[in-house]
């Protein structure tokens, strides 16, 4: 027993001993820090606040500033935004700011950079890039990226040409997106369309090569990007997805700042080779904020009270969305901004703006929401610039008459109502867009890969499914994927993923277990 | 505000910075509603004054009062057309700050080295 109180006795002493050494380190290399500081005082240019309020500061002196240098406000940063005869109009980057007229500002020669890397994947940032999730520091091991950098330029790129399948059978089909295109969504509140960006993420894991995904919530609730971060977390899709928030809450050069802060982080993914998918969520917002920022300023404003340079803000922002060529390691940055609409009008200022920007927009109409069409795509007004040519084969095989289709059911579809009386070929016109606007119905949160969509399709699309009433569709489509699943794993499915084509030999395939299933 | 401080300095200077234009000086300021500003004009014109004699504005910031003579000894390392000005500024701990025409600073304060040690 007295041995067993020495063992532990002299365990609690060691742990005591190394304790102690521990402690003496600390302050060991406390000392050789500080006997190894060297300062080398030397006539440095500094500004004064002159005035300061709603996050602006306006600066004396610092006549060397140059635009969008990082300032240091005694320990607060900022960015020199205007720079006047006399004053320098600068941005503060923190909440609740401590700055106050006479604080002494340097400049740092250095434009605003956040950290990048592979650490940042599945973490909530601030647009500052600092972690906001409280699951501790990013570690080491990360490199640093301006948040303003010019767009890969014309020769580093190519042309779009490999598809980013959303996992929704509309857009997959109709208005496909490529890796590296500006695709913008836009519609009224209450449209989904934040749903249509989140389905997109959710869907990456059923890729071959899932892009990374940044999801940039701009002005949106804390409660609103909690759920965000939770749906995707329970989908299995932080494992490739960053969210970056800047909450309704934060001041306006925070949400003017988190747009620009998921591009750089896309771009150190597409510049390591690899694919990256941003979402800004939403560039109405953006543009409100930048509006806020520039009338603080003092810059004079245009339409509807944003800046002259409202149009270059959103332009430079979504230039950086690109596809590398090989020699740049063809990696590519795909952007899907969101801009709500006020009661649809979708030719007011900022819509104009970023639809004559992106390379085509997927636009969301309340009425078919209400109708019950989800999502509530409205196909005739929605395109793709480039992403037909980056359509997957099969998909485009199936779906080349669906747009036809589908443009034809609504030129009659005022006639529905009289359904009777119209001769048989129209009826036939109007039964098919039925069927067809029922196939195209979608849960939220419920993405098809496109091995899946292609058949269902190809089912509708060739009359295999007349003979089904509208409210048998739903439950077609769960049990005959169930069914390609089980029995045509083989001979279908998974020759269809892995080459993305359709050929002659897999669509005899298709129509023998389509007529096999209806059989059953 | 209807003028800055530095135009308010520039002109009265382009008028010749005569004593006698003081009190017009004032009054214009005062129908601009600019008054409030006034202290930002006077370091102005100050500024403006130096520059015009070929020196440099010099504020010297002293975490410490300095007796006369120490004071002395330190002017006396400035140009004879600089204009210097002191003050004591308890923040800095130890050693000083020199500021010249408000725009470029040399820190040799013990707050601004350990600002520096641990930024």
């Amino acid at each position: 027993m007295e041995s067993m109180n020495w063992i532990y006795l002299s365990r609690v002493s060691w742990r005591n001993y190394l304790h102690k050494i521990m402690s003496y380190e600390i302050v060991e290399k406390l000392k050789r820090e500080i006997a190894s500081f060297k300062d080398d005082p030397k006539f440095r240019s500094v500004g004064v606040v002159v005035e300061t309020a709603d996050g602006i500061a306006r600066i004396s002196g610092l006549s060397g500033a140059v635009s969008q240098e990082l300032l240091d406000i005694e320990g607060t940063p900022a960015i020199a935004f205007n720079l006047e005869e006399e004053f320098i109009g600068a941005v503060l980057l923190a909440e609740g700011s401590k700055v106050g007229v006479g604080n002494r500002v340097t400049g740092t020669g250095k434009v605003l950079s956040i950290s990048v890397g592979e650490a940042l994947v599945g973490r909530v940032l601030s647009p500052l890039g600092l972690p906001i999730d409280g699951k501790g520091s990013l570690g080491t091991g990360l490199k640093s990226y301006p948040i303003e950098r010019s767009a890969p330029d014309v020769v580093s790129r190519q042309s779009v040409r490999e598809p980013l399948h959303t996992g929704i059978k509309a857009i997959d089909s109709m208005i496909p997106i490529g890796r590296g295109q500006r695709e913008l969504i836009i519609g009224d509140r209450q449209t989904g369309k934040t749903a249509i960006a989140l389905d997109t993420i959710i869907n990456q894991k059923n890729e071959k090569k899932p892009a990374i995904c940044i999801y940039v919530a701009v002005g949106q609730k804390q409660s609103k990007v909690a759920q965000i971060e939770k749906r995707l977390r329970d989908n299995g899709a932080m494992d490739y997805t960053i969210i970056i928030s800047a909450p309704a809450g934060s001041p306006a050069p925070l949400l003017y700042l988190a747009p620009f802060a998921g591009a750089t982080i896309g771009e150190y993914f597409m510049d390591s080779g690899r694919d990256a998918l941003v979402i800004y969520d939403d560039l109405s917002k953006h543009a409100d904020a930048y509006r806020e920022m520039s009338l603080l300023l003092r810059r004079s404003p245009g339409r509807e009270a944003y800046p002259g340079d409202i149009f270059y803000l959103h332009s430079r922002l979504l230039e950086r969305a690109a596809k590398l060529d090989q020699a740049h390691g063809g990696g590519s940055l795909t952007a899907l901004p969101i801009i709500e609409t006020k009661l649809g009008d979708v030719s007011a200022y900022i819509p104009t703006n970023v639809i004559s920007i992106t390379d085509g927009q997927i636009y969301l109409e309340s009425n078919l929401f209400y109708q019950g069409i989800r999502p509530a795509v409205n196909v005739g007004l929605s395109v793709s610039r480039v992403g037909s040519s980056a359509q997957t084969k099969a998909m485009k095989k199936v779906a080349g008459k669906l747009r036809l289709e589908l443009a034809q059911f609504r030129e009659l579809a005022a006639f529905v109502q009289f359904a009777s009386d119209l001769d048989e070929g129209t009826r036939q016109k109007i039964a098919r867009g039925e069927l067809l606007t029922e196939v195209l119905k979608q849960s939220d949160g419920a993405p098809l890969p496109f091995y899946h969509t292609v058949p269902v399709l190809y089912a509708a699309l060739n009359g295999h499914l007349d003979s089904l009433s509208k409210d048998r569709v739903r439950d077609f489509e769960a049990r005959f994927i169930e069914y390609l699943e089980a029995r045509h794993r083989e001979d279908l499915i998974g020759p269809l993923a892995n080459s993305g084509v359709l050929d002659d030999k897999l669509e005899e395939n298709l129509k023998v277990a389509i007529s096999k299933y209806l059989n059953l | 505000m209807r003028y800055s401080a530095k135009d308010y300095a520039k002109a009265f200077m382009e008028l010749g910075a005569a004593s006698s234009q003081i009190k017009g000086l004032f009054s214009a300021m005062k129908k601009n509603g600019d008054l409030g500003q006034r202290q930002k004009v006077v370091k102005e014109i100050e500024r403006l004054e130096v520059k015009k004699h070929g020196g440099h504005l010099v504020e010297i910031e002293f975490a410490r009062a300095q007796d006369a003579k120490a004071r002395e000894e330190i002017i006396s390392q400035f140009g004879k057309r600089d204009r210097i000005v002191t003050r004591v500024k308890p923040d800095l701990i130890a050693g000083a700050r020199i500021i010249r025409d408000g725009e470029y600073e040399l820190d040799i304060s013990l707050s601004g080295k350990l600002e520096k040690l641990f930024a």
